[in-house]
């Protein structure tokens, strides 16, 4: 459980609180539109808004149940899928798909980002306000963190403004002493506020939720996730606003 | 046993980690958008081709990041190529972001005789040197004075050495990613940024200016000229008369610096090449 999950589950969140919120899936594996949608693989989505500037907002972004959610898909043509993608080719796009995103209204825009810094990501976090970055809670993952920071001080070259929310311990199993460590020991290396107060629990909620393309809020039982990404939004919020 | 500590450098991590919650840089918007508006985000490219050019900044095997460059408003006249990839070494990203070329090595003897680079190999990536997040610190602590006088630099040895000293002390003041000098006939003098079409671009402000006889009194009487190359990176394109004749210096700043910061580095340019007057 990483980066769409949390991305689906915060932009779940954002949307409960009243804030016209945009979920966009810039993973050329469509996770978010997999995840949430059946027939993501045939839509149009943000890449193909990439390829082509002049190619409408509107006609991407899909309604959800929830009337203040939105989803745009990641698309069917993407340069970055075939070639990976220079860093900074298609920024400009970027930026301009952020601004028609605010121009549509929207309050939030979380960006379900590939892994790695190159390619779209950079991109997106070149223009972007703000980044969360979800590690699994477990040695060899968070034995990755400083190279991520180092790319990210690099991005920061680029886009000075943007805030770095911090990193969220995600799949933390309360249970199991090396998952217990991982956590304690990246808050030991790091300063407080770079290792985000929350934590997103390991639970087999998103495994079910997943199956029937639901953010675990809605779930029956998931009144407790709920909250933690209630949590967790206020803490993104604060950080932004500090 | 920690999971973490006998696998990294622990001191240098949480260097990084502060470094990024470090609160970014207050830029004026009159600085950001000085001459090119609110809409102005980069130049693009044309046609269908990838919308933005990049340009190198030189060491190559530094890192990192890219921004969208300019084709050119008016005074770049070639049609950008088509970029390159790069990939990001972290590992190099820990080097000093500075080499000397072999060009500077040689203006070590000889100041003006050095040839100009070839022309047609431009690299159109921009890079930026890795310790540009001190850099941005920098850029940002001088904003928070924008008048505020530059150091006095008194440098003293050959020629090279002392424009390498002026080098470092709009680095370290005001926040200058890289520089370079060159005559008016194009030959390098110093050159940090090793980008053949940036270097044109400063030669074609700098002799247009000069046509239009705005700057014909030296140090003094420089105009502000510069260009917005990325989204956070600002070319200053600053002629100064001296002895060798007119001199122009490049420098790759995050934004505009404004007339007086120009004035600045240009009586402090003057001071440098000349330091017995």
């Amino acid at each position: 459980m990483g980066k769409t999950t949390v991305s689906i589950n915060l932009a779940h969140a954002y949307a409960r609180a009243g804030k016209r919120t945009l979920l966009v899936d810039a993973d050329p594996q469509g996770s978010v539109g997999l995840s949430l949608t059946r027939q993501s693989r045939s839509l149009s989505g943000f890449y193909d808004a990439i390829a082509d500037s002049d190619f409408p907002l509107e006609q991407l972004i899909i309604p959800t149940r929830l009337e203040t959610l939105s989803i745009v898909p990641a698309g069917r043509c993407s340069d970055y899928e075939l070639g990976g993608g220079a860093m900074g080719v298609s920024l400009h796009r970027v930026r301009t798909f952020f601004k028609m995103a605010e121009e549509q209204g929207f309050d939030v825009c979380i960006i379900d980002t590939a892994a790695g810094l190159f390619g779209a990501t950079a991109d997106v976090l070149s223009a972007c306000t703000a980044v969360v970055v979800p590690q699994q809670a477990e040695p060899l993952g968070v034995r990755s963190v400083p190279k991520m920071l180092e790319a990210l001080t690099r991005m920061q070259i680029v886009n000075p403004r943007l805030k770095v929310c911090g990193v969220l311990m995600t799949m933390v199993q309360n249970r199991l002493v090396e998952s217990v460590e991982a956590v304690q020991a990246l808050r030991n290396l790091l300063p407080e506020k770079m290792v985000m107060r929350n934590v997103v629990p390991r639970d087999d909620l998103f495994v079910r939720a997943s199956a029937k393309g639901l953010p675990v809020g809605v779930m029956e039982e998931g009144a407790g996730v709920l909250a933690v990404f209630e949590s967790l939004r206020a803490e993104i919020d604060a950080t932004i606003h500090q | 046993m920690d999971p973490l500590q006998p696998w990294l450098d622990a001191k240098e991590v949480r260097r990084l980690a502060e470094g990024l919650l470090a609160a970014p840089p207050e830029v004026e918007e009159a600085a950001v958008d000085a001459a090119y508006g609110q809409v102005f985000e980069g130049f693009a490219g044309e046609g269908g081709a990838p919308d933005v050019t990049k340009l190198d900044l030189k060491p190559k095997d530094q890192l990192v990041a890219t921004e969208p460059i300019a084709k050119a408003q008016t005074p770049v006249p070639e049609q950008p190529e088509k970029p390159k990839s790069i990939r990001p070494s972290p590992e190099a990203a820990v080097d000093s972001p500075f080499r000397v070329s072999s060009n500077q090595e040689r203006c070590e003897t000889d100041v003006i005789a050095i040839k100009a680079r070839g022309k047609d190999d431009a690299a159109e990536v921009y890079q930026l040197p890795s310790s540009d997040s001190e850099v941005a610190d920098k850029a940002s602590s001088s904003t928070a004075v924008p008048n505020e006088p530059i150091r006095k630099l008194n440098a003293k040895g050959p020629f090279l050495s002392r424009i390498r000293q002026f080098s470092q002390v709009i680095r370290e003041d005001l926040g200058a990613k890289a520089m370079f000098l060159i005559d008016v006939n194009g030959q390098i003098l110093l050159d940090e940024v090793e980008n053949p079409k940036l270097i044109q671009v400063a030669r074609t402000l700098a002799n247009a200016s000069q046509r239009a006889n705005r700057q014909s009194a030296g140090a003094a009487a420089v105009g502000n000229l510069h260009v917005k190359i990325g989204a956070s990176s600002t070319l200053e394109v600053i002629p100064v008369d001296s002895r060798y004749g007119l001199l122009i210096l490049g420098v790759v700043f995050p934004g505009p610096i404004g007339a007086v910061r120009v004035m600045q580095v240009a009586d402090e340019l003057h001071r440098t090449i000349e330091p017995t007057q």
